[in-house]
């Protein structure tokens, strides 16, 4: 009994030392305020996130060839406000971003996204105590974020339209996933987008049936979260058939069949094919070679324009997204 | 007795030697609406004008008739048709207007009408010839409606066949749309004509080279080139035109659409605002106080592409070097004019200021500029403990300055840093490989080498094909360094 009280004595003691060591704990200085003026000061505590968001294309918004190529080396200055932008919280959520003239290098950078007007950061966490200074903020994972660069194209106006708005699933839930699926282990930088091929099989489906002789071909946007493609007007999905000679391939030419995409402004001859959300688009074979076994295939391309318009080699410049076969 | 006190501390301060902190004078620049004001007086006009008058059935049955007269293989019922069209008035635009986008009249009754609006004249006949001009599919009715506008007389339609020159697609309404702008005296056609007369686009070469020369001749110009490099260059002795009140609206119209949030609104109103003529200028320069930053930041974008064409700007541009929002485009602007009197505003900032941003500015600013005045700080700005920008930017300075092969080996080191702009070293790089051609034959061969490595126009290289590149192109550069070390 007396070695009861004794113990129960120190655990008392104990909790009542732990409890007043929490309350008179002090708490961690504020950091001396760093100033940032590259990503690559962010590098030294958040390797992990730095070394995803250097493998993405924003990134690399600056330094692409093809970017660099079709600005005519940036020398189309238009290119520069999303492609070397100053912070998204200096001109505000859904305004427009401004251009910067230095770090341009750096493409849509760590300072572009997260840094805010009075030097600190924005990130998931108060932290006083780190040189970054981060305030928790939720507006990063906001649409709106994403507006100023993303609804030049109308990405975000056509998410507006979808059921997934209403659901409140935004751009970073399918774009920026957390880690392994896990909320504490921060979101994924990476970005995937139209460059991964794995998100755009997941966009979309395809099917072809044989149906009164015809060969009735129906892509459906089921999972993109927009228009089929979309960002850019240099973005193209087209649907190709050709004929199966049998069994064991011997296929033909690829026959051009239907193309997805929103036109340049000068292109004036075309008109907007983009594929909304949860839409379908059902295209018709109804040639006499469909008649046999046939091959029906949707491929993307980042580039819209083919090396021999009248001859099409989507094997070569384009990637497959999906095939399947009709059967006679 | 309080200040007595405080002057008594001071004087004590002072005699101990101790500094008193003196605050740095706060930069003022003023902000205001602008933009606003300007566009509601534009309104206000535009409302003054009396509401159109609808077709009477008299002024249907003059219009038709006109338009069935247009058609006529008789040249003398047509020069009377044009007549009875000029006298059917505005009332009957929108009976012209009809016929003109009627996809399914044909292509005969399409050009009456196009011909009847343009001699109606009127500010709604214009908007429809206009209105074609920017969205018809027929090429030869596009071609058909810039030459009508030519002739209508209203300069408020300058901007937009400006802006057409950014869309045209037809070799031959380019060519058209060139002759309008003339007409007006603006030049910005000139560019497009070149292009069209030297590819023969669309079949139009021939009529394109006529139009050039014409041009030039009206102008006192032996060729096409030379009263383009005049004109791009703001050569004073170009006639400037005067624009009328609704074209200055418009200007200002276009000034206010640099705030849009939609890009390619901006992107339009940029080409347009660098393409009118000097009028625009002292516009621009209000609008770099207005209160709304885009309308600030991207005028004075504007102000830097129109080049020595906004030479009247550089005392407003000056002024803005103190609007920490558009001090770094205020130096790229003045660099891009050429006046050397920046040189002065510009070296200090470059020195001291705390802003990487407007040093960057500052420094490829200089290089433009010519300004061997600034090659010290230049040289100090090239140092590691520099921001690498900062160090790019004065090493292509010093390119510019005919220093380049002090930095070629910085610009080399770039070309291979992960950290560097690698695009704008191969630049530097190659500026000065261009440069140094004339010095000897090993050199002009170097730079032949350098240029033979240029990108197919309209090709989209991989990223192999720029790592490729720019490994043959540092061979080149540091074979050019190594002999500049042993001369």
């Amino acid at each position: 009994m007396a070695a009861a009280r004794i113990v129960l004595g120190f655990v008392v003691l104990g909790a009542t030392a732990a409890a007043l060591t929490l309350v008179f704990q002090k708490p961690a200085p504020p950091a001396e305020a760093a100033v940032f003026t590259s990503s690559a000061q962010c590098a030294a505590c958040h390797a992990q996130v730095n070394a995803e968001w250097a493998s993405s294309q924003h990134a690399q918004a600056w330094t692409n060839p093809a970017v660099r190529a079709l600005s005519n080396d940036f020398a189309n200055t238009d290119c520069i406000d999303c492609h070397a932008p100053r912070p998204v919280f200096e001109t505000g959520l859904t305004n427009r971003v401004l251009p910067r003239e230095s770090r341009r290098a750096e493409g849509v950078d760590c300072i572009a996204c997260h840094q805010l007007p009075d030097g600190r950061m924005a990130g998931t966490l108060d932290r006083p105590d780190v040189a970054c200074r981060p305030i928790a903020t939720r507006d990063l994972v906001r649409v709106e974020f994403c507006a100023p660069c993303h609804d030049q194209h109308k990405t975000i106006e056509q998410w507006r339209t979808t059921k997934y708005a209403e659901q409140g699933i935004g751009c970073v839930d399918c774009h920026m996933p957390f880690r392994n699926g896990d909320p504490n282990q921060g979101r994924d930088h990476v970005m995937h987008g139209g460059h991964s091929l794995e998100l755009v099989k997941s966009a979309v489906t395809l099917t072809a049936v044989r149906e009164a002789g015809r060969i009735l071909a129906r892509v459906e946007n089921v999972r993109a979260g927009h228009h089929f493609p979309t960002d850019e007007r240099s973005r193209a999905a087209d649907v190709f058939w050709r004929p199966l000679a049998g069994a064991n391939g011997g296929a033909g030419p690829w026959r051009w069949l239907y193309r997805f995409r929103s036109p340049y402004r000068h292109e004036v001859e075309l008109v907007d094919t983009l594929l909304p959300a949860h839409q379908t688009k059902e295209v018709v074979i109804d040639a006499p070679e469909a008649a046999g076994r046939c091959e029906v295939a949707l491929f993307y391309k980042r580039s819209p324009h083919w090396k021999d318009p009248a001859n099409p080699d989507p094997d070569n410049e384009a990637d497959l997204v999906h095939r399947v076969v009709v059967e006679p | 007795m309080k200040r007595g006190v405080a002057a008594a501390l001071a004087g004590v301060l002072a005699a101990c030697g101790a500094e008193t902190a003196q605050p740095l004078p706060k930069p003022t620049y003023a902000l205001r609406a602008v933009v606003a004001p300007a566009l509601a007086e534009a309104d206000a006009r535009a409302r003054a004008v009396a509401a159109p008058t609808p077709p009477s059935d008299d002024v249907r049955e003059a219009a038709e008739a006109a338009l069935s007269a247009l058609e006529s293989p008789d040249a003398r019922m047509r020069g009377l048709a044009l007549e009875d069209a000029r006298a059917a008035g505005d009332p009957a635009v929108p009976l012209f207007a009809a016929a003109l986008t009627d996809p399914a009249a044909t292509p005969g009754r399409r050009a009456a009408a196009a011909q009847a609006l343009g001699q109606v004249k009127t500010a709604r006949a214009v908007d429809a010839l206009a209105t074609c001009l920017e969205t018809d599919r027929e090429p030869w009715l596009r071609a058909n409606c810039a030459w009508q506008l030519a002739e209508s007389g209203r300069d408020e339609v300058v901007p937009r066949l400006v802006l057409r020159l950014k869309y045209e697609t037809d070799g031959a309404t380019v060519a058209w749309i060139a002759y309008a702008l003339a007409k007006y005296g603006n030049l910005a056609g000139l560019e497009g004509l070149r292009v069209v007369a030297a590819t023969g686009a669309g079949g139009a070469g021939a009529e394109a080279q006529d139009r050039l020369a014409t041009i030039a001749l009206e102008q006192g110009f032996q060729d096409g080139k030379a009263l383009y490099a005049a004109w791009w260059n703001g050569d004073p002795a170009l006639k400037q035109p005067e624009p009328g009140a609704e074209l200055r609206d418009a200007g200002w119209r276009w000034i206010a659409r640099l705030s849009e949030p939609d890009l390619r609104k901006v992107d339009d109103a940029r080409f347009i605002l660098t393409r009118l003529d000097a009028w625009i200028v002292p516009l621009l320069c209000e609008a770099l106080h207005d209160e709304n930053v885009y309308t600030r930041v991207h005028a004075v974008q504007v102000l830097e592409r129109r080049g020595p064409r906004a030479r009247s700007a550089v005392p407003a541009l000056l002024e803005a070097l103190n609007d920490p929002r558009l001090a770094p485009g205020a130096a790229a602007a003045l660099g891009a004019i050429g006046d050397k009197t920046a040189i002065d505003a510009l070296e200090p900032l470059l020195r001291q200021s705390r802003d990487v941003e407007l040093r960057v500015a500052c420094a490829r600013a200089l290089g433009r500029l010519k300004a061997t005045t600034a090659l010290p700080t230049l040289r100090a700005a090239l140092v590691a403990t520099e921001p690498i920008d900062l160090r790019q930017a004065a090493a292509r300075a010093l390119v510019d300055l005919g220093e380049g092969g002090e930095v070629a080996g910085f610009l080399l080191e770039c070309l291979t840093s992960p950290t560097a702009d690698v695009g704008d070293a191969e630049l530097a790089l190659g500026r000065w490989i261009v440069a140094r051609a004339p010095l000897s034959p090993a050199d002009a061969e170097r730079r032949d080498r350098w240029s033979a490595l240029e990108p197919v126009p309209n090709s989209v290289p991989t990223a192999d094909d720029v790592a490729r590149r720019r490994s043959a192109r540092g061979e080149i550069a540091r074979a050019a360094s190594a002999a500049l070390r042993s001369e």
